[in-house]
């Protein structure tokens, strides 16, 4: 499965929906999925990216070391598009 | 054919096959780079290598054009040049209608039509959308805009900023302006510049900004939509949501000097440790000086290091619990309290109750935006900006939490009297406390109500110093100072009133009323205190 999928995969349990397009937002999605009690700066920031590092420890392996700063607003992580690159520039 | 080309051409393929409008491919964003050229971007999931005949119309007579992509550097972006002299033209409307021979080329593999995308409307009219702070750590507000005819940099320094304040009345604005220069046509940043608002920024979370003299590469004068308001991201709400929070106040009442007292909370997430866990180096201060008469003041400093990090649960009202278990030193103003205990902190999340006038503005924009929630029926907005979306002016917000306090003093120690010569010597114990806690807030416009409250509950007694003032036997007056025990519920709670000083609501005005005793002596405090905060 390519680095796209699975980061997809990641999202769609992370959310408990489904990934639109990979121009959504992240914040968009868990606001769209009724997370209305759990904030996404950080707990659900934090939460997926400890989804993600577990996936990744999976071959084809990455090694995530990202943080809640990494994303909107303190970062510069915003979509899935966004995310999938950083996943995928990230040390195999 | 490498394996990069071979699946989105498979999926093209069939797509096609299953005869529904799937390919070459949907067409979400344009960008115009140059008077000559323009990138037109695909939804990602599909694109891989495509080469296709277009007409642009809406010019002098119809152009054929050849848009061929994506270029491995702009993945997902495709490009296509007028061609021999001709150019594009300002405040015009143009369309492209994709694949007009029936065919397109996907990774080198020619495909079948039809194709059954509407044409793309390309506009050449200025206009520019301004996104909200990116960055409002800083002091400064900074927003990204965004346009979509690259923006001409040499006329930035002609560029002026005003607040429009009614149709009649205009402020100007100190502000900065870095136009990004599109190196080697790259689509993702045409169009887009920098501006930074110095100073105070607007004087309203929900106003209209106007930018003149700005130019973008077709020549036209780059605005604002009028009608477009910008909405600012607000600050936290409460204490406990936010990760930097200071407050300064200050006390005063008759035959008393006046009095001061911070109350200071620090809460950085330093590494990721592990499993879903960060490691977290939290400081909390809530100390005064030169209490009033009657009025004790706070005397709590705590630092810590510990791991926190947050469980997602699926159990229907019942979200998440956040953990942050840590080894924390507790003392006093005066250093007199020294106790190392372990603190174990566990936030509960449960549905509807992050409902700040942020969060539910958010939710209301992400709703209309994909047609749902109470606006369900109606029509969908995928053009909509949260600065255009339906507005709220009241929100709540309630955090609970369940922790406990376990330790001991580091050492029997000596405590001095406030003045005069007595000392009473405090003997070790044992410290074991139960700290439920409930932290809730009221917005409405810009005032913020506060409430939380902590029914500590001491399980073992707690040695704690008093102090009275004695007449001796002389008639003189004298500080004495002895050991109590502390023990069973030692409630303490806060209720604040505060009035946002600037539009995102960083600074406030705040009015504070403290009632109850806190660790590591458990003085009682019955105090108001007014004074400014700062949150982020």
């Amino acid at each position: 499965m390519s680095i796209q999928s699975r980061v997809v995969q990641v999202i769609n349990a992370w959310c408990r929906g489904v990934t639109m397009n990979l121009t959504e937002p992240l914040e968009e999605i868990w606001a769209r999925t009724d997370h209305t009690g759990v904030p996404f700066q950080k707990e659900a920031v934090e939460s997926l990216v400890a989804a993600l590092h577990d996936e990744f420890q999976k071959p084809e392996t990455r090694t995530i070391i990202l943080v809640a700063d990494d994303f909107k607003p303190n970062g510069n992580l915003n979509t899935v598009d966004d995310l999938v690159q950083a996943v995928n520039e990230s040390r195999a | 054919m490498t394996i990069r080309w071979l699946v989105p051409a498979i999926l093209v393929s069939v797509s096609i096959l299953a005869a529904q409008p799937g390919a070459p491919c949907k067409i979400i964003d344009y960008r115009i780079l140059s008077p000559t050229r323009v990138a037109i971007k695909c939804d990602s999931v599909q694109i891989d290598n495509f080469d296709f005949q277009a007409t642009l119309s809406g010019g002098a007579q119809p152009l054929a054009v050849r848009v061929h992509g994506p270029r491995e550097k702009f993945d997902s972006w495709m490009l296509f040049d007028l061609p021999g002299p001709q150019q594009l033209e300002g405040n015009k409307s143009y369309t492209l209608q994709l694949a007009t021979t029936g065919t397109a080329v996907v990774a080198g593999q020619p495909l079948s039509g039809p194709f059954a995308h509407p044409p793309l409307t390309i506009s050449t009219k200025p206009d520019t959308a301004l996104a909200v702070p990116f960055d409002h750590r800083r002091y400064e507000m900074v927003y990204e805009m965004h346009s979509k005819i690259a923006l001409d940099p040499a006329t930035a320094a002609k560029a002026q900023l005003y607040e429009v304040v009614s149709p009649a009345l205009r402020h100007g604005l100190k502000f900065e302006i870095a136009v990004r220069p599109h190196q080697g046509d790259d689509p993702e940043q045409a169009g887009l510049a920098e501006l930074t608002i110095l100073g105070g920024g607007p004087a309203s979370l929900d106003t209209r900004l106007a930018l003149t003299g700005l130019r973008n590469i077709l020549g036209g004068e780059v605005t604002f939509d009028a009608r477009k308001t910008l909405k600012l991201d607000g600050a936290p709400p409460s204490k406990a949501a936010a990760n930097a929070y200071l407050k300064l106040t200050n006390q005063a009442g008759p035959g008393s000097k006046p009095g001061w007292a911070v109350d200071l909370k620090f809460q950085p997430d330093v590494a990721a440790a592990g499993h879903g866990f960060f490691l977290t180096i939290p400081v909390t201060a809530d100390i005064g000086q030169n209490k009033v008469q009657g009025a004790q003041v706070a005397d709590k400093i705590t630092a810590g290091m510990g791991v926190t990090g947050f469980v997602p649960i699926d159990a229907g009202q019942f979200q998440g619990v956040r953990f942050t278990p840590q080894g924390s030193f507790e003392t006093n103003r005066e250093g007199t309290k020294q106790n190392l205990i372990f603190d174990g902190d566990a936030q509960l999340f449960f549905a509807g109750l992050l409902a700040s006038v942020k969060d539910r503005n958010f939710r209301s924009y992400v709703d209309q935006k994909n047609g749902r929630g109470k606006f369900k029926g109606a029509k969908a907005n995928p053009e909509l900006t949260s600065q255009d979306a339906e507005q709220v002016k009241v929100g709540f917000q309630a955090h609970f939490f369940l922790g406990t306090e376990d330790g001991r003093p580091l050492t029997q120690h000596t405590v001095n009297a406030s003045s005069g010569n007595e000392s009473v010597v405090v003997p070790t114990y044992t410290i074991a406390r139960l700290r439920p806690k409930v932290d809730a807030s009221l917005e409405f416009w810009r005032l913020t109500l506060t409430f939380n409250a902590t029914p500590r509950f001491l399980i073992t007694p707690e040695n704690v110093t008093r102090q009275v003032n004695e007449l001796d036997s002389t008639g003189k007056l004298f500080v004495h100072i002895y050991m109590v025990g502390a023990s069973g519920w030692r409630p303490y709670g806060e209720t604040s009133l505060s009035v946002k000083l600037d539009a995102a609501g960083h600074y406030a005005l705040c009015s504070t009323y403290k009632l109850g005793s806190q660790p590591p002596n458990f003085d009682k405090i019955n105090t108001v205190q007014t004074g400014i905060t700062i949150s982020f």
